[in-house]
């Protein structure tokens, strides 16, 4: 379970990665997107994999999933929107004003490299 | 500060240019001849104290098993030339005879000057006279502040009585006059020895070979490639994660669970396909859009599985939102990607994409197979008692962590702001208005009947989540989601024109009294002598509901609730004006008709 778990983190995180290295910027967002899917499932993680117990109080559960990683991941989920809207405007801005949606905001640093 | 005085009066920091200013300046001689004998170590002045601990300490770093005199000795030839230089300063520069002419004609500096030097002179007299009594306090708040503990029994006192320290300060004050009556063969032997250096200089090429060294280094790493620039700190990360794994012992644990849920298992193959699918096909931009609000469908479905309602609520609602806004942004971009990277290129990303999946897959493994230690015990146990609520991971936001939650509402809030402000500047939403050939679009009756059926039904939802968020899976966070999501989906089936004839069209109020709230939640405990945020909670009866509780960490919700409507949709609001404002070149036909 733990593998299986694990491989669903690096295969996020590995698509991720591919996309964040490619030219243009919504595949960018796109690549965020998934590795802060990846970041939030391994910090969820550190608490540990629990099924059916969830940190809510009852006198008929004995134990309970880790709450602390899981208050962490909750706000970052939602600083997490707040990041990509500001990139996504962002990546409109520079379409508007450059005329292009290359991340170096010209097309031609491709062929210079 | 004297030798500063001097420059400034005569004009010169030479000291073989100076002598004999006692007769122009005997204040500043006097003072210099106190501080002098202070920094000599002559008793009775703080200098001798300091001098005195210094060499005992010395005696004490003595018992190392080779060498044990090397210390003691570098101690008191440190302490010799501090002795000689100080007799230098104050006999060179202020007796002797007057050496040629000085750029300036010296006396005694202003009051202003003076005053610095008289207190701390007076400290060195007195610290030495009283050691215990003047410095003592000061030294035993900033020795426990270095150490963080208990203090080591300490004395502060002149006279320690005749010990060894007392027979080396007496060498060294010897050897100090021996060395500065010697001093022009010092000086010789120096020059004869030693290559003539210039601090100054060394300084400068050194400082002057860093610059050139950085700016090698930048004009290399950095040329204005966002690719390259990723690429590296990839590379770098990868090698920084993986190489303790070469470097340091490392094991499995034994806490491993062979059994593979069903439940699981699909999971990980949607999400592989739908992770690996985006990559794949982000050329179409649309279909790769899709693809990433499957993982995230999965991911909160994940979140359920593995025992966390109000990530999963939270995921599913922020999910929502964030599609929402890529379509927006998808609006305006073009909806395709050309093909530019060279296959190498591709080669190369996909081999560091791997190459980093597997590591983050490996440490993952490694660490869930070990048992954990958490500190959430303490959470757990006075969640109720402490909080006043069952649902430990709401107490956790607003209670125990309330000042991060606190915090991060305020960088949400900023966020958008920011937002707000950049789509002001790109001048388009100024320009936008709701005209007839807008209304013109035609929106799909179901979906408007539907959506309009479904805005109070949300909304209650999300009042729901609110009240119970305490007690039950939900909360602030979710409850302004599930709101969003509700005017948002208003906005989509009926048009930006037809919805904000009805809603609120300003959403900035939203978030201040959103961030207002929470922060005054906070203050309110200061009135009952309690620190910031902290919560209070009492049970009422009441003849329809029966007994309910009542909590500030309520209202602190609400904060947080409204400034996440407010964020959420004064971002999205806009980016949708962005989407329906004219093109660069309407805006600019625009612009010649004005």
């Amino acid at each position: 379970m733990e593998l299986l778990f694990a491989g669903i983190v690096g295969i996020l995180c590995a698509s991720g990665v591919y996309l964040l290295l490619r030219a243009r910027t919504f595949p960018v967002v796109l690549g965020l997107a998934l590795l802060s899917y990846a970041v939030n499932l391994f910090i969820f993680s550190m608490g540990r994999l629990v099924v059916g117990s969830p940190p809510v109080l009852r006198e008929t559960q004995s134990t309970y999933a880790d709450p602390l990683p899981q208050a962490l991941v909750l706000t970052a989920i939602v600083i997490g929107f707040g990041m990509t809207a500001f990139l996504v405007v962002l990546a409109l801005q520079a379409w508007v004003e450059l005329e292009t949606d290359h991340v170096d905001g010209n097309q031609d640093s491709e062929k210079r490299q | 500060m004297n030798a500063g005085i001097v420059d400034h009066e005569t004009g010169t920091m030479s000291i073989r240019d100076l002598g004999g200013l006692w007769k122009m300046m005997p204040f500043s001689g006097g003072m210099a001849l106190v501080a002098g004998a202070s920094m000599a170590g002559f008793p009775p002045l703080n200098g001798f104290l300091s001098k005195e601990m210094f060499l005992e300490e010395s005696l004490h770093l003595a018992e190392m098993d080779k060498w044990p005199w090397i210390i003691p000795l570098l101690a008191t030839v440190a302490t010799l030339f501090s002795v000689a230089y100080s007799i230098r300063y104050v006999k060179d520069v202020y007796f002797g005879e007057t050496r040629g002419e000085l750029p300036r004609q010296p006396h005694d500096p202003p009051w202003g000057m003076r005053f610095p030097m008289v207190v701390l002179v007076l400290l060195c007299v007195l610290i030495g006279l009283a050691p215990a009594s003047v410095a003592g306090p000061l030294v035993g708040v900033a020795a426990g502040g270095v150490l963080g503990e208990i203090l080591p029994a300490y004395k502060l006192a002149l006279w320690h009585g005749l010990n060894l320290p007392l027979l080396l300060s007496a060498v060294a004050m010897a050897g100090g006059v021996f060395a500065y009556a010697q001093r022009e063969k010092i000086f010789h032997l120096q020059d004869r020895l030693l290559p003539p250096v210039r601090a100054e200089r060394l300084y400068q090429s050194a400082i002057s070979s860093l610059v050139r060294g950085s700016v090698a280094v930048t004009s290399y790493l950095q040329r204005e490639s966002l690719q390259r620039h990723l690429a590296i700190l990839v590379v770098v990360s990868l090698a920084a994660a993986g190489l303790p794994f070469y470097l340091l012992d490392w094991q499995f644990g034994a806490a491993q669970n062979g059994a593979i849920s069903e439940i699981l298992l699909a999971a990980w193959i949607i999400i592989t396909a739908g992770a690996v699918g985006t990559a794949l096909t982000h050329r179409n931009r649309l279909l790769a859009l899709v693809l990433v609000g499957i993982v995230g469908l999965v991911v909160s479905l994940l979140f359920v599985y593995f025992s966390a309602p109000d990530l999963a609520l939270t995921q599913i609602s922020v999910e929502v939102v964030t599609i929402v806004l890529l379509l927006l942004a998808l609006k305006r971009l073009p909806r395709h990607t050309p093909v530019e990277s060279s296959r190498l290129r591709r080669f190369r990303d996909g081999t560091l994409a791997v190459g980093i999946g597997s590591l983050v897959t490996f440490i993952v493994w490694l660490v869930l197979t070990h048992p954990l230690n958490s500190i959430s015990t303490y959470h757990l146990e006075n969640s109720k008692s402490g909080g006043g609520g069952y649902n430990v991971v709401n107490v956790i936001l607003v209670d125990f962590r309330g000042f991060d939650t606190f915090g991060e509402i305020i960088v949400l809030a900023i966020a958008a702001l920011a937002i707000y402000a950049m789509i002001d500047k790109l001048g388009i939403s100024g320009r936008w208005q709701v005209g007839p050939e807008k209304d013109e679009i035609h929106y799909p009756l179901v979906l408007v009947v539907i959506t309009r059926l479904l805005l109070p039904l949300a909304l209650v939802v999300a009042i729901y989540m609110l009240l119970r968020g305490h007690n039950a899976p939900g909360g602030g966070f979710i409850a302004g989601l599930i709101t969003s999501v509700a005017f948002i989906l208003q906005y989509i089936a009926s048009g930006i024109g037809w919805t904000q004839a009805r809603l609120p069209q300003d959403y900035h109020p939203w978030i201040a009294f959103g961030v207002l709230t929470a922060g005054f939640t906070g203050v309110g405990s200061w009135l009952f002598g309690h620190p910031f945020l902290t919560s209070w909670f009492d049970h009422f009866d009441s003849p329809i509901t029966g007994q309910f509780e009542l909590a500030t960490a309520l209202v602190f919700d609400v904060g947080v609730c409204c400034t996440v409507v407010g964020a959420t949709l004064l971002v999205l609001v806009n980016i949708g004006k962005v989407g329906q404002a004219p093109g660069r070149r309407e805006t600019k036909q625009f612009q010649e008709r004005k």
